[in-house]
């Protein structure tokens, strides 16, 4: 897929513009404040349908206006796709070939991978944070995926407002039944997509470090059951407990994704720097997997890469993109630091406003 | 033309349009759509059997002898049962919660019609088929109304769910084909 053309108006403090990309590499470069995150988060709305950092929807639109939109040419296959999103007040509007459409008819012609200096924290970061990654990177190649964590929210959310205002066990075990069905789902989903990505994780994490310490990626399920009856039992064993506290203990809600550096848990054991390989790794491994599984080549997005902060870092990430075909997007304060394996447009992005300019 | 523009469905423009036409309209149009509005609330009321709105007590559709009485038909609402009313294929009778078990709303089993519901299965009944719509509360009042009839030794079904038929494959949304082809069948 290559996104060829970017329309933006009223969004964050873009100027109202149109963008054509190069199907290569495409580099923002310009200070802190001038707004190159915001065009990188324009990309990733209109492929994710979700803000890149905004709490509420509301904050990208523009200061002063009600109004914002976001219109993206992308081909594939040989075939041109329009796709557009936008604000009418707190009202978000999806257009799929200009036709207004549900979110869940939306999604199939344009996906993008993230990378954001915050990625290197990942492992640190609470259990769900990790869920999200999996659901999101789940959602990449299956978007039907998102319906299954929606329902599975719901159905907790129920269940939980079941146990604390209600003491009628049959009322209990009907939630309980439905939170089985999507938990299971989710759980078999999760499951699925860690043992895809681990073999493709290892490869990946010996191109990345250059050593092969072996790292182990597993799914690690509060309840370890893909069938709904068995999700249903325990849930039914949990009533008491779960009644006394007020919330559903087990369930996907409370998995996590582990990650082990020889033999040993990476979150405490490894250092920074294997951290942030390892994270890398999964990200290369997830872009490998959609290549084998899909036949599909996502958009890669690519924030904040700036020289001063992690040379190394950047070096091997350019290292390790060199064999990836598709389109590339990268935020900088300064473009020469970015060695880009192969040709590039730049952007120069000043107050809003965003110019190409040819690579030097 | 405020009045109208409180109607579903009814913007603006529409109500504007609907007043202007009962304005240069007949006068008896206008009188009688007063007239019909203006007792719809003693005129209609619950059917003491199955809960639909009706105006005779029981409904027509319970009063009809031809109908199977051990067959009941849940639904959430008078459109459902209307919906499922227009295929012909359902010759038994109906039984309208008006809603959904919703804990996150507070709606509670005590807020839908289930006490008469359980009056019938009572009563003696063959098969409670449940057609609630596919969400997480439809889904969770289906189990309920299961959990609940289960002591009577009624047999309790669920309404199939997946791709429309006359429509294309293609056109059918992510979601509904995935849940039909994790429903499929063999042949």
């Amino acid at each position: 897929m290559i996104l060829r053309r970017l329309e933006t108006r009223g969004f964050r403090n873009l100027e109202d513009q149109v963008l054509d990309f190069h199907e290569g590499f495409n580099v923002f470069e310009g200070g802190n404040g001038h707004g190159k995150t915001n065009a990188l988060e324009a990309l990733y709305w209109i492929a994710t349908l979700t803000p890149l950092r905004a709490g509420k929807l509301t904050e990208l639109v523009a200061f002063g206006q009600s109004t914002c939109l976001v219109r993206a040419e992308v081909e594939l296959d040989g075939l041109q796709h329009r796709l557009e999103c936008g604000l009418n007040g707190p009202e978000r509007v999806v257009r799929r070939e200009g036709k207004a459409t549900r979110a869940a008819a939306y999604f199939g012609v344009l996906s993008a991978i993230l990378f954001t200096p915050e990625d290197a924290g990942l492992l640190r970061e609470s259990p769900g944070a990790r869920r999200r990654y999996l659901d999101r990177a789940i959602f990449t190649g299956r978007s039907s995926h998102l319906s299954v964590v929606l329902e599975h929210r719901r159905a907790l959310r129920a269940r939980n407002e079941s146990l604390r205002s209600s003491s009628d066990p049959h009322l209990l075990e009907a939630f309980e039944g439905t939170l089985a069905a999507s938990g299971a789902r989710l759980v078999t989903a999760r499951r699925a997509f860690v043992q895809e990505l681990s073999a493709e994780f290892a490869s990946a994490y010996a191109h990345v470090a250059g050593s092969g310490d072996g790292p182990v990626l597993t799914y690690e399920p509060s309840l370890d059951l893909d069938d709904p009856e068995g999700h249903a039992l325990s849930l039914a064993a949990d009533r008491a407990r779960d009644r006394d506290r007020g919330f559903t203990g087990r369930g996907p809600h409370a998995d996590d994704l582990s990650i082990s550096l020889e033999g040993h848990p990476a979150r405490t054991f490894a250092s920074q720097g294997q951290q942030r390989a390892l994270v890398l790794a999964l990200k290369v491994a997830e872009i490998r997997r959609l290549r084998t599984l899909f036949d599909l080549t996502p958009v890669l997005l690519l924030d904040d890469v700036s020289s001063e902060l992690d040379g190394v870092r950047n070096a091997r990430l350019f290292e390790v993109l060199s064999d990836f075909k598709g389109q590339v997007f990268v935020t900088t304060t300064d473009s020469s630091h970015i060695k880009t394996p192969r040709p590039a447009s730049v952007f120069e992005v000043l107050a809003g406003r965003i110019r190409g300019r040819p690579h030097p | 033309m405020l009045a109208l523009s409180r109607l579903p469905g009814i913007g603006e423009k529409t109500a504007t349009r609907l007043t202007f036409f009962l304005l240069h309209a007949a006068p008896e149009i206008a009188k009688e759509l007063a007239a019909a509005l203006g007792d719809v609330h003693e005129r209609v009321r619950l059917c003491s059997v199955c809960c639909t709105m009706t105006e005779p007590d029981p409904c027509r559709l319970c009063a009809d002898p031809r109908r199977d009485d051990r067959i009941v038909c849940v639904v959430e609402s008078v459109p459902s049962q209307l919906a499922i009313e227009r295929t012909g294929e359902f010759r038994g009778r109906y039984h309208v919660l008006h809603g959904v078990l919703s804990p996150l709303d507070g709606i509670g089993p005590e807020d839908l019609h289930l006490r008469e519901l359980m009056v019938r299965v009572a009563a003696g009944l063959d098969e409670i088929i449940v057609a609630t719509n596919p969400s997480v509360e439809g889904e969770a009042t289906a189990l309920y109304i299961q959990r609940l009839a289960r002591p009577f030794g009624v047999k309790v079904t669920r309404i199939a769910s997946g791709v429309p038929i006359g429509s294309d494959l293609e056109y059918a949304d992510q979601v509904t084909l995935a849940r039909a082809l994790s429903g499929r069948r063999e042949l």
